[in-house]
């Protein structure tokens, strides 16, 4: 083995989560080395941004260049029902954009190595401990084994989830959305809706747990997404492509008529499991962002959104817990905060897929339009006083309630 | 009640089609309440027991089946079954509905006879003017109206002759319309306009901007452009009235099938006087006309699947104006503020905006 380098901060992934977090820290002045096992860019599923994630966009300068790649704009999202007869808009109040994953996250992490971010590709195998307290991580590039000293090791690693896998952080524990396969493909010569709504996010759902998504990831590409119960997708379905066939025939009408005349781009995908939580998530010298401690559900796009917020917010704990030589303060604060914002998201999910017609219902309800419109554009964690979380945590205690009690 | 309760659900809202129906039969989980019949159902809960629903209590738990909800009517309700008084019509009952949402229901003395009804939200920057299609009543532009409520002024009519507003003339014609809602807009005290209307609302609309461009900031017609052939056009469309099913599916994506409620609203519609004086002969030689001269900025909202006044008059009627422009909404009819209220909103504030508004 190597000398080892040293820095403030290592950070495992340079996924959305891992880049923000990284800028983020460059900001306050502290040394960053991100390691990431891919080479850029690659595929990943996660392709509609929210409002706030448009705002984080934004503020990091990357708009003309998003507009440049080609990135549709977002005015909304539509959601329609059973048998297509009744939908709902939802619009984005602060602009914001679809993306093919692998450009953005691709222009994410250039934009982080111009804020000094240093770079490793490579294949972290473990973490160093002293003690009970996390000071590194061992890595393999090129075939070889490198150590990197850390005061803070931030786990960006996604879903393969790196630190609860090496036991450092807890296990993981599905969460309520974990029983759904979710199979995708791209396509093009997809039917769009008219312009200024052509770019929308559409969700197309016919009963609990069984829905559909298009987002218009390019000005000729469109992702299609079947998610639907696991026993489902092993009793009918032999493979990702049987469960879109699946879905056109079964969510909705209109999928299969926009898809009349599509043709399938690469190949098609599936993936299990993607909802859970893992508690605790942060420690002595180490934390998680992003999907490496938690992701909920597909349905509402939170994930890049969530992701960078994490990022972001995780970056002003690190510096903090450097310079006051006390992590326990700042990182619990970071849990809290992520834990709140998580738990909204959850109750407003959940709350859609018990009530989906009353939540369109209530979408007209001035009172409570407003709240669920920024809700809905990613502002869960920003939401103190607001009315709309406590009716949908109100309703899902009542409903949990009568399950319990039937 | 649970039995009334459920003769309504199922031959009002579900159009007869759920004949197993019963008092504990989910109402939300299986999508047997949509907004729209969530709307008729809380009227229908009001007009017959008295039991108006405060906005903070519709929440699922009181809608999960009739027996939830007859239990939450009970608790609310002001009079009995028996009391109910019949008098009231299917439209005051829409009105009362629209008064429990904060919306405004005001009757103006606009002078010489006329009373102009109108529902009003309060908000900000100039008044939006509302004008419905012909026949259609002030609570046409509801979605709209909460959708804007809070943000934008906004004032939704009854035509001369339909809805609440009383008149005189009991069959104004188009020519009558205009004097009649200029005398009312004359009453206002603000005095910068949107005229934002549906269908032959927008005739009466783009001889108002005509007449006052100082006044009349934009224009937004929707389901509406320019009619060439008018004498055919308007055969085919008297024709249809006479077989309602028939207009209902040429009007909209997805027609609502006619249920008794449905079918007493339209009867009255079209048994109106105002119903049948509106497209005078003048009236028919200003088709062609309506768009000369109109120079504020104009913005036409076409269903693509309207066939009525298909898109493509719309888009005829926008290559006649100097600053106008076409938006057509997709899975839309004639109605697009009814049947895509929230993108309906969405594109007219994007207009206003670019508009500098």
């Amino acid at each position: 083995m190597d000398q080892f380098k040293s820095y403030d901060v290592v950070i495992i992934g340079s996924g959305p989560a891992g880049s923000l977090c990284g800028i983020e820290c460059r900001k306050k002045g502290l040394s960053v080395l991100c390691i990431e096992k891919d080479e850029f860019p690659r595929f990943h599923i996660g392709e509609s941004l929210t409002g706030n994630a448009g705002q984080i966009i934004r503020d990091l300068g990357l708009a003309d260049e998003m507009n440049a790649a080609g990135f549709p704009d977002k005015p909304g999202v539509n959601v329609i029902g059973s048998l297509s007869k009744n939908e709902f808009f939802i619009p984005i109040l602060a602009p914001t954009w679809q993306v093919r994953r692998s450009d953005f996250d691709n222009m994410l992490k250039r934009r982080a190595l111009e804020h000094g971010v240093e770079y490793q590709q490579g294949l972290v195998k473990d973490v160093i401990k002293h003690e009970e307290k996390v000071v590194g991580a061992i890595y393999k590039a090129d075939g070889v084994e490198h150590q990197v000293r850390s005061k803070v090791l931030v786990d960006a690693s996604g879903q393969n989830t790196f630190l609860s896998r090496k036991g450092i952080a807890g296990k993981r524990e599905i969460e309520f959305f974990s029983q759904q396969i979710a199979s995708f493909a791209h396509y093009k010569n997809v039917e769009r809706d008219l312009p200024p709504f052509s770019t929308n996010t559409t969700i197309l759902y016919s009963k609990q747990y069984h829905w559909s998504w298009i987002i218009p990831i390019s000005p000729d590409t469109d992702s299609l997404g079947i998610v639907i119960p696991k026993d489902l997708y092993y009793k009918e379905c032999k493979n990702p492509d049987d469960a879109i066939e699946w879905g056109m025939e079964h969510i909705s009408p209109e999928i299969r008529r926009r898809f009349k005349n599509a043709e399938r781009v690469g190949e098609s995908q599936s993936m299990a499991d993607f909802s859970y939580r893992i508690e605790p998530f942060v420690g002595d010298g180490w934390l998680c962002i992003g999907d490496a401690h938690r992701f909920l559900d597909p349905i509402f796009s939170y994930g890049v959104s969530f992701a960078m917020k994490e990022g972001i917010k995780a970056a002003d704990a690190i510096k903090r817990a450097i310079d006051g030589n006390d992590w326990k303060t700042p990182f619990y604060e970071y849990r809290d905060w992520s834990n709140g914002g998580q738990q909204i998201a959850a109750d407003l999910i959940r709350y859609f897929w018990i009530y989906p017609i009353f939540f369109g219902y209530q979408m007209q309800n001035p009172d409570l339009r407003d709240e669920v419109i920024r809700l809905l554009g990613g502002c869960c964690f920003d939401c103190e006083g607001w009315k709309a979380p406590t009716i949908f945590r109100n309703a899902i205690e009542e409903y949990d309630r009568k399950q319990m009690a039937g | 009640m649970i039995e009334e309760l459920i003769d309504f659900i199922n031959n009002e809202l579900l159009e007869g089609a759920a004949p197993d129906l019963d008092q504990h039969t989910p109402l939300l989980e299986l999508g047997i309440l949509n907004s729209l019949s969530m709307v008729r159902l809380l009227a229908h809960v009001d007009q017959r027991y008295g039991a108006k629903i405060p906005e903070h209590d519709i929440t699922p738990v009181y809608f999960e089946n009739i027996e939830t909800l007859a239990a939450l009517i009970n608790t609310l309700s002001a009079k009995d079954e028996m009391q109910t008084e019949q008098s009231v019509s299917e439209l005051e009952r829409l009105v009362k509905l629209q008064e429990s949402y904060g919306i405004q229901s005001e009757l103006v003395d606009a002078g010489e006879g006329f009373k102009q009804h109108v529902l009003r939200v309060k908000g900000d920057g100039p008044l939006w003017i509302l004008l419905p299609a012909l026949g259609n009543p002030s609570t046409s532009w509801s979605s709209t109206l909460r959708s804007v409520q809070g943000r934008h002024n906004a004032v939704a009519l009854d035509l001369a002759g339909f809805g609440l507003s009383q008149s005189a003339n009991e069959a104004p014609s188009y020519v009558d319309h205009v004097e009649f809602t200029l005398q009312y807009l004359a009453t206002l005290e603000e005095q910068e306009w949107v005229l934002v209307a549906n269908s032959a609302g927008s005739m009466i609309a783009t001889e108002i901007a005509r007449r006052f461009p100082e006044k009349v900031k934009a224009l937004v017609c929707s389901g509406f452009g320019l009619v060439e052939d008018v004498e055919n056009w308007w055969g085919d469309l008297k024709k249809m009235s006479s077989n309602p099913e028939q207009f209902l599916a040429a009007a909209y994506y997805h027609p609502p099938k006619m249920t008794p409620a449905l079918e007493s609203l339209l009867d009255d519609v079209l048994s109106r006087p105002a119903y049948h004086s509106f497209l005078d002969d003048y009236a028919r030689q200003s088709i062609a006309k309506t768009f000369d001269g109109v120079m504020v900025p104009t913005l036409f909202v076409a269903g693509n699947h309207d066939q009525i006044i298909p898109p493509e008059w719309s888009e005829k009627a926008a290559e006649l104006l100097d600053n106008a422009s076409v938006t057509r909404l997709s899975r839309c009819g004639h109605f697009s503020a009814s049947e895509r209220p929230e993108e309906f909103v969405w594109v007219v504030e994007d207009f206003l905006n670019r508009e500098a508004m």
